[in-house]
C-alpha cells in the first residue's frame, strides 16, 4: 500500500517551481507514475507531496519547427513509439522507444519522467543522445537549456537544480543522408546494454560516425574516440577496431559485475553491437 | 498450436471445455483475496529477516503493540505457550530406508537465529494493513550478522559455518541406491567418462503468491481458507502444530492460481492462525511477491557421474554422486534426494548402477516440492551425459539411446514394475514433428571463431525422459451422492490449481454413470468432509483421484441397486444400471426417482457411496510406483555465434498418456509443462551473492514470456490404454517439463561443439565456452 | 463485505471523481494514493482483475482506461476521473461473451485462470489497436503478460481466431 500524499495541480510552470522550492524534499514531480508509484511502494522515494504536471499546456505535446522536433515532458512513450511525426523525423528514437518494458509501462510512462528518473538501464537516453538532444528546464525564474549529455549527470541523478522541472527535450533529427539502428541486449524487464549509432557513408566507408552505448555505466556515453577512429574505414575495418577497443570501452563505460551480466560481457556485447548497429545503420538507406 | 498430427491423436471422451473456463475468461472465479471475509476481520503484516544468518540478539514489539489499531503480536517473545517448532511433514516419512528421524528444524518464527534472507521474524495483526504494515515497521529487532554458506558442496568442510549447531555439520541426510557391481561394470567398459553437471535453486512463482488466507481461531476450532494442493494433508500438519484434534481444523481451499508444489502449510498461515487465535478476530493475510519468493524453493543440485561404455556403444556401468542443496531447513529434503536418487541414471539398461546424494543445508530459502521435484536437475544432468557420452563414443546420439533405452517389458529396476511405454516409438514422433529424421551430425555446424560475421548456427537434440508415474501417497477418497433431482454430486479434497482436476472429476463421473455432465456436481475441497487424499501433486490425481472416483461412482450403481431391491423389489442379479437409469426386466427408472423412492428424507433425500484407490505399496525404494510416466522431445534451435543468443525455432513433446481424459487439459499439461522448462533452461535461478538472496523480485527473476515460445510448438499425445487410471489412463503432467533444459543443451553443442554443464543456459555461459569472453 | 484494507482515517487528501466503469458511472471520494486495482476490487467490488507483482511487470491487474492497457497497481485512481475503464468484467454483453472470451474457453487460454483477466484486456487493447495482428505482434504486444502455467500457444491462438471472428463480424 502506499502511504498517504496529497496532490497538487499547478496550472503552470511557475506554479509548479514555485511548489517545488516551498516544499523542497517534501515534494516530488508527478507525471505518469510509472516509475514513481513503484519507488514510492518500495519505500525508496518518500514524498508527502505530488505535484502532478500533466495539467500543464505545452508539457504534452510534440512539435516540429523546421529544424528540431520538441517533445513534452509527459508525452508518453507510447505516443512516442506511434507518432507519425516522430517515426518519419527521429525513426531511431521511435524504436528505441517501441521496446521500452511492456505496453501497459509505454501507456503509462513518459519520457520526461524516464529524462529525469535516469535509471542507467534505460532505452531513450542513449538514442537521444545520438541525436545530441538538448532539454529545457524550467523554472519560477525562468528557462535554461542545456545539452542531454550534462543534464543526465550520474546514476539516478540530473542536473536538476531545486525548483526546476523539465519541460521539453529538443531533437534534431540526424543530418541528410545519415543512416541509423538502435540495438540492445535484452534479457530482464531493463535493457543490460543498448547502442544507438548513425554515420554517414560514403563508397562503403564511414564518413562520420556517432556512436553511443547505455546502461553499461551510470549513464549513456558517446564514445567520441571511437568515432574519430572508425572515420573512413569500412565495415569490416570498423568491426576490427571495436573488437580491439575494449580497453578504451572499459574506461569510458565503468561496467561491473551484476546480475544482468558480467562487466567482460557487457564490453564484449557493445562491441559486437557497436559493429552490428553501425552495419544495420549502411543498409538503412541514409534514413536516419 | 494443434497440427494435424496432434489432433489425430485426439480420441479423449470428450473434447467439451472445461467448465471452470467461463468463469475465469469472465473474472468470477474466486481465489484467496477475492473471498469475502468475515466481519471484524483484521490484517496481517509479517516481519521478514534481511539477514541469511545472523543471530537474533534482541526484538522488542512494545512500539508495534501500543500502536492503536493493532490486534495481536507473533514474536519469539510472544508466543504464548505454542510450542513453536515446525513438525518435518509426515508424508517426508516415506522413504523407508531413511534410518533415524528426520530432526523438527523449522520453528514458526525465528528464535535464536536466522537461517534465511526472509524467514519469518513476526507478524502483527491489526484493524487495517496499513496499520498492520507501520506496526512491523516499529518492531526493533538487533541482528549479529554471521557469515553465510551458498554452497552444499562445502557442507563437509571444517570450516564451514554450521547452521543447526546442535547438528555439528550442515550434512542433512544420505539415500542412494545400487545394483549390480560398478567396480565390474567399469572394468568391461572399454572406455569411461566423467562429468559434472549443475542446476541451481529456483522458484516456482505461481501468479498468485504463496502464503494467502484468511483463518479463523476460535473456541479451539479453526477455519482456514488458503491455497495448497492437499488440505487434507495440510489440516493435518496444522491441528498437529496447534495441537488440537485434526477434526477441528478446518481448510477450504477456493480456486488456486498456479501451484507447482508451492503451496503447502506455510509460516504465513500458522501465523495468521495465531494472530486469530489470540484476538479472537478472523485474519487475513496476503503476502507479496517478494514475500511469496522467500516461502519456498526448487533444490540445487551438483550432479557428477562417471558412465562405463562398451565400444559399440553398450552401457555397462553407471555411478553418480549428487549434492543436494536443500537451503536452511528439512521441509523437502527426504523427497527431492529421494527422487533424485531414483531417477539418476534415466531411461536406461544399465546392468552396474550406484547412486549416491547427499544432501545439506544452506543459508537459502528451504527448498521443497516443485513440479518434477529432483527429476527435472536430474533428466538435465542424465541426458547431457548421455549425448556427451554418444558422441565422445563417435556415435549419434539418437542411435546411441535407441541401442540403450529401455523396451517395453523390460525390468527397470527392482520393486518398480517394467517398462510399459514405446521410446522408440516416441523418438520417431518427435523427431518427424520438427520436420527431422532424429540424426545429426557428428561434426557440428562449425567451430567457426571468423571474426567476420557469420549465419546463425542451428542444432537439433531429440532427449528421453523417466519418471514414475505415480508417487506414494497412502489412499485416496471421494464420495458420490445423488438427489432426488438425479443430481451427483462428488465429494472430494482435491484442489484445482491449474490442471483442470474438477473437470477430470466430471469426466469420469459422468462417463462411469453414463450421466451428461449437467447432471454432475463437483464440490470443492473442504476437509470437514474428511475424505483423504495426499494432494494433485507428483502426477498422481489422473490415477488416484480419478480412481477414486471411479470407484465411489461405481460404489453408487450399487447403492441405487441395493436401495432398487428394497423398495422396488427383486434382488440384486435382476438389476443393471445402464445409459443413467436402473432397468429390470421392462421397467426403468431415473437415479433421481430411486433416491426418491427413500420417504424417509423426502425431497432432500441423498444417497451415498465412498470410493477409495491406493497405489500399490512396495517395500522398494519405488514405494508404490505402479507405471512410468515418459516422453521424447526435439528441439530445432538457432545459436548466434557472436552473441550467444538463442531462437528456438521448433519444439515438440510426445508423451504416453495411456488414454487421454480431456484433450485441452493433457495438452495444456505438455504446453505449460514445456514454457516453464524453458524457463528453467534458459532464464531462472534464484541468485545468493554477498549474503542476500538478490534477484527474489518480478523484475530481476526472468520468467519465460509469450516471446521466448517458438510458433512452432507441437505436443503428441499417445493412447495405449494401458495405464492403472480410469480407462487407462497415466500420469503424464511431469513429463515434458524435464525434457527441455537437456534438449536445449545437447542442440547448442550441435550447433557449436560447446557444453554447457549448468543451467540456466545463458549467452554469456555460451560466450565463455565459445572463448569469445 | 470485505474488510477494508485502506485506512482513510490516516488519508492526507481525497478526490471526489467520476469514472465509468464497464459502462456504469461510479461517483464518489478516493484518497489520493488510492491505486486503480484497490479501488475496482474493493470499492467497486470487482474482483475480476488481480494483484500479483505490483511491479508493472507481470499483467495481471491490466485494465483498459480509455482504450489504453495499464497496470492498474500502479495508476492512481483518481487519475481516471472522467475516463472510462474496462475491466474483465466489462467485456461480455451479459450472457453473450466477446470473441475473446469464447477463443479462450475453446483452446483452453487458461489454466489456473489468475492470469486471464490480464491476458484478455492486453488482448483486447491490442485488437483495438491492430485488429489483424500477426503471431510475432501478439507476442510482441503480450510479452508483458505472465502466465506461469504456460497457456502461450493457446493463448495466441485465441486471439488469432478472435480477430478473425471480430472480423466476420464487421
Amino acid at each position: 500500500m502506499l502511504q498517504p500524499f496529497r496532490v497538487l495541480t499547478p496550472a503552470n510552470i511557475e506554479q509548479a517551481s514555485a511548489e517545488l522550492v516551498r516544499l523542497g524534499e517534501r515534494a516530488t514531480i508527478y507525471a505518469g507514475g510509472a516509475e514513481l508509484i513503484l519507488l514510492l511502494r518500495y519505500g525508496m522515494v518518500h514524498a508527502e507531496y505530488l505535484i502532478n504536471i500533466k495539467s500543464i499546456s505545452g508539457l504534452s505535446e510534440i512539435g516540429w519547427d523546421g529544424q528540431t522536433v520538441q517533445i513534452g515532458a509527459t508525452v508518453t512513450h507510447r505516443r512516442l513509439e506511434t507518432d507519425p511525426l516522430i517515426r518519419e523525423r527521429l525513426p531511431l528514437l521511435a524504436d528505441a522507444e517501441s521496446q521500452i518494458a511492456n505496453i501497459r509501462v509505454r501507456s503509462q510512462g513518459t519520457l520526461g519522467g524516464n529524462l529525469c528518473f535516469n535509471d542507467p538501464h534505460s532505452d531513450p537516453g542513449t538514442a537521444l543522445l545520438l541525436h545530441e538532444a538538448e532539454v529545457v528546464l524550467a523554472s519560477k525564474d525562468g528557462l535554461r537549456q542545456i545539452p542531454l549529455s550534462d543534464f543526465l549527470s550520474g546514476m539516478y541523478s540530473t542536473a536538476l537544480e531545486p525548483g526546476e522541472l523539465l519541460q521539453k527535450t529538443f531533437v534534431a533529427p540526424l543530418p541528410v543522408g545519415w543512416g541509423a539502428a538502435y540495438l540492445r541486449v535484452h534479457r530482464y524487464q531493463r535493457p543490460t546494454l543498448n547502442v544507438a549509432v548513425a554515420a554517414k557513408f560514403q563508397n562503403g566507408a564511414v564518413e562520420d560516425a556517432r556512436l553511443a552505448v547505455g546502461c553499461v555505466g551510470p549513464k549513456p556515453q558517446r564514445l567520441s574516440e571511437l568515432e574519430s577512429k572508425i572515420r573512413g574505414e569500412k565495415l569490416d575495418g570498423a568491426r576490427r577496431i571495436f573488437a580491439d577497443s575494449k580497453p578504451y570501452l572499459k574506461d569510458s563505460l565503468e561496467p561491473v559485475d551484476d546480475l544482468l551480466g558480467s562487466a567482460e560481457y557487457k564490453i564484449y556485447m557493445a562491441a559486437v553491437l557497436l559493429s552490428r548497429a553501425l552495419s544495420q545503420a549502411s543498409r538503412s538507406n541514409g534514413r536516419g | 498450436m494443434a497440427t494435424p498430427a496432434d489432433t489425430r491423436n485426439r480420441i479423449s471422451p470428450t473434447a467439451e471445455p472445461r467448465f471452470d473456463l467461463r468463469d475465469k475468461v469472465t473474472g468470477q472465479t474466486r481465489y484467496v483475496e477475492d473471498l469475502p471475509e468475515p466481519a471484524g476481520t483484521a490484517w496481517a503484516s509479517m516481519l521478514l529477516s534481511p539477514y541469511s544468518h545472523a543471530r537474533l540478539v534482541s526484538i522488542d514489539s512494545s512500539k508495534a503493540e501500543k500502536l492503536p489499531g493493532v490486534v495481536a503480536i507473533l514474536d519469539r517473545e510472544h508466543l504464548d505457550g505454542l510450542s513453536p517448532m515446525l513438525h518435518t511433514p509426515r508424508y517426508e516419512y516415506m522413504v523407508k530406508t531413511l534410518s533415524g528421524l528426520l530432526p523438527d528444524d523449522q520453528p514458526l518464527v525465528v528464535l535464536d537465529k536466522v537461517r534465511f534472507h526472509g524467514e519469518l521474524v513476526a507478524a502483527v495483526a491489526a484493524d487495517d494493513l496499513r496499520t498492520a504494515q507501520k506496526a512491523v515497521e516499529l518492531i526493533e529487532v538487533n541482528y549479529e550478522p554471521m557469515d553465510p554458506v551458498f554452497d552444499a558442496a562445502a557442507a563437509r568442510s571444517a570450516s564451514t559455518p554450521i547452521l543447526h549447531e546442535s547438528k555439528g555439520t550442515n550434512l542433512l541426510l544420505e539415500d542412494k541406491l545400487e545394483w549390480g557391481n560398478v567396480e565390474r561394470g567399469f572394468g568391461e567398459a572399454a572406455r569411461i567418462f566423467e562429468e559434472t553437471y549443475t542446476s541451481p535453486s529456483m522458484f516456482h512463482h505461481p501468479m498468485e503468491n504463496v502464503g494467502g488466507c484468511i483463518a479463523q481461531f476460535l473456541n479451539d476450532e479453526a477455519i482456514i481458507w488458503g491455497t495448497t494442493d492437499a488440505p487434507f494433508r495440510d489440516s493435518d500438519e496444522m491441528a498437529d502444530f496447534f495441537r488440537i484434534d485434526r477434526e477441528r481444523m478446518r481448510f477450504r481451499v477456493p480456486y488456486v492460481g498456479g501451484h507447482f508444489g508451492a503451496k503447502n502449510v506455510t509460516n504465513y498461515m500458522l501465523a495468521a492462525l495465531f494472530l486469530s487465535r489470540k484476538s479472537g478476530r478472523p485474519v487475513k493475510t496476503l503476502p507479496t511477491t517478494e514475500a511469496s519468493f522467500r516461502t519456498t524453493a526448487r533444490h540445487g543440485m551438483i550432479y557428477t557421474a562417471k558412465a562405463g561404455v562398451q565400444s559399440d556403444g553398450t552401457l555397462t556401468a553407471l555411478d553418480v554422486e549428487m549434492i543436494i542443496d536443500t537451503g536452511a531447513y528439512t521441509t523437502g529434503a527426504v523427497l527431492a534426494t529421494h527422487n533424485m536418487v531414483i531417477s539418476a541414471w534415466g531411461c536406461y539398461r544399465i546392468p552396474n548402477v550406484r547412486i549416491k546424494a547427499r544432501c545439506a543445508y544452506t543459508n537459502k530459502v528451504p527448498a521443497s516440492h516443485t513440479r518434477a521435484t529432483g527429476k527435472f536437475q536430474t533428466t538435465w544432468a542424465v541426458e547431457c551425459l548421455i549425448d556427451s557420452v554418444a558422441r565422445k563414443m563417435g556415435i549419434d546420439p539418437t542411435e546411441f539411446r535407441k541401442k540403450n533405452v529401455l523396451r517395453r517389458g523390460e525390468p527397470v529396476a527392482e520393486g518398480a514394475p517394467p517398462m510399459d511405454a514405446d521410446y522408440l516409438e516416441m523418438m520417431d514422433k518427435a523427431a518427424a514433428a520438427i520436420n527431422w529424421d532424429g540424426h545429426s551430425s557428428m561434426e557440428p555446424q562449425s567451430r567457426s571463431d571468423s571474426s567476420s560475421p557469420s549465419p546463425p548456427a542451428k542444432g537439433r537434440a531429440l532427449v528421453l525422459t523417466l519418471r514414475n508415474g505415480n508417487q506414494g501417497g497412502g489412499r485416496a477418497y471421494t464420495m458420490a451422492t445423488v438427489d432426488v433431482r438425479g443430481n451427483v454430486k462428488i465429494h472430494h479434497n482435491a484442489p484445482d490449481p491449474g490442471q483442470g482436476i474438477y473437470n477430470l472429476i466430471s469426466i469420469i463421473a459422468a462417463k462411469t454413470l453414463e450421466l451428461p455432465r449437467s447432471q454432475i456436481i463437483v464440490g470443492e475441497p473442504d476437509t470437514a468432509v474428511s475424505l483423504p487424499f495426499s494432494g494433485v501433486n507428483a502426477q498422481r490425481t489422473t490415477i488416484q483421484l480419478g480412481n477414486a472416483v471411479k470407484n465411489a461412482c461405481e460404489n453408487l450403481k450399487q447403492e441405487l441397486v441395493n436401495v432398487a431391491c428394497e423398495i422396488k423389489g427383486g434382488n440384486p442379479s435382476e438389476w443393471r444400471v445402464a445409459d443413467g437409469r436402473l432397468w429390470r426386466a421392462e421397467q426403468s427408472f431415473s437415479f433421481g426417482d430411486i433416491a426418491a423412492s427413500i420417504k424417509t428424507l423426502g425431497d432432500n433425500s441423498v444417497l451415498k457411496a465412498m470410493g477409495s484407490y491406493s497405489p500399490p505399496s512396495g517395500r522398494s525404494a519405488f514405494g508404490g510406483l505402479d507405471h512410468w510416466a515418459t516422453s521424447a522431445a526435439a528441439v530445432e534451435l538457432e545459436v548466434d555465434r557472436e552473441t550467444g543468443e538463442i531462437k528456438v525455432l521448433q519444439y515438440s513433446v510426445v508423451s504416453d498418456a495411456g488414454k487421454v481424459l480431456h484433450f485441452n487439459s493433457a495438452k495444456g499439461q505438455l504446453e505449460g509443462g514445456a514454457v516453464m522448462g524453458f524457463g528453467h533452461a534458459l532464464f531462472e535461478e534464484t541468485v545468493y551473492q554477498d549474503g542476500q538472496l538478490l534477484n527474489a523480485d518480478p523484475f530481476q527473476y526472468r520468467l519465460p514470456t509469450m516471446q521466448d515460445i517458438p510458433e512452432h510448438f507441437h505436443t503428441i499425445m499417445l493412447e495405449n490404454e494401458d495405464g492403472p487410471g480410469p480407462f487407462g489412463s497415466k500420469g503424464m503432467s511431469q513429463t515434458s517439463i524435464t525434457a527441455v533444459a537437456p534438449a536445449v543443451g545437447n542442440a547448442i553443442y550441435d550447433a557449436l561443439g560447446v557444453r554447457i554443464r549448468s543451467v540456466p543456459i545463458t549467452p554469456e555461459k555460451i560466450l565463455k565456452a565459445l572463448g569469445k569472453i | 463485505m470485505m474488510a477494508e484494507p485502506l485506512a482513510p482515517i490516516a488519508t492526507l487528501q481525497s478526490f471526489a471523481i467520476e469514472i465509468t466503469v464497464n459502462g456504469a458511472v461510479w461517483k464518489g471520494n478516493v484518497p489520493a494514493e488510492e491505486v486503480l486495482l484497490d479501488f475496482l476490487r474493493y470499492r467497486v467490488k470487482l474482483t475480476g482483475t488481480k494483484r500479483s507483482c505490483e511491479s508493472e511487470v507481470c499483467g495481471a491487474c491490466t485494465v483498459l482506461v480509455d482504450g489504453k492497457p495499464i497496470s492498474s497497481c500502479s495508476y492512481l485512481a483518481f487519475e481516471a476521473d472522467g475516463k472510462s475503464v474496462m475491466t474483465i468484467e466489462g467485456l461480455a454483453s451479459g450472457a453473450e461473451l466477446d470473441p475473446l472470451q469464447e477463443a479462450f474457453i475453446r483452446n483452453m487460454g487458461a489454466q489456473c485462470g489468475f492470469c486471464t483477466s490480464g491476458q484478455i484486456m492486453a488482448a483486447k487493447a491490442l485488437l483495438l489497436d491492430n485488429p489483424a495482428p500477426t503471431y510475432e505482434q501478439i507476442s510482441e504486444w503480450l510479452n508483458g503478460n505472465i502466465c506461469r502455467c504456460g497457456c502461450y500457444p493457446a493463448i495466441a491462438q485465441s486471439i488469432l481466431e478472435a480477430a478473425a471472428e471480430y472480423k466476420n463480424r464487421r
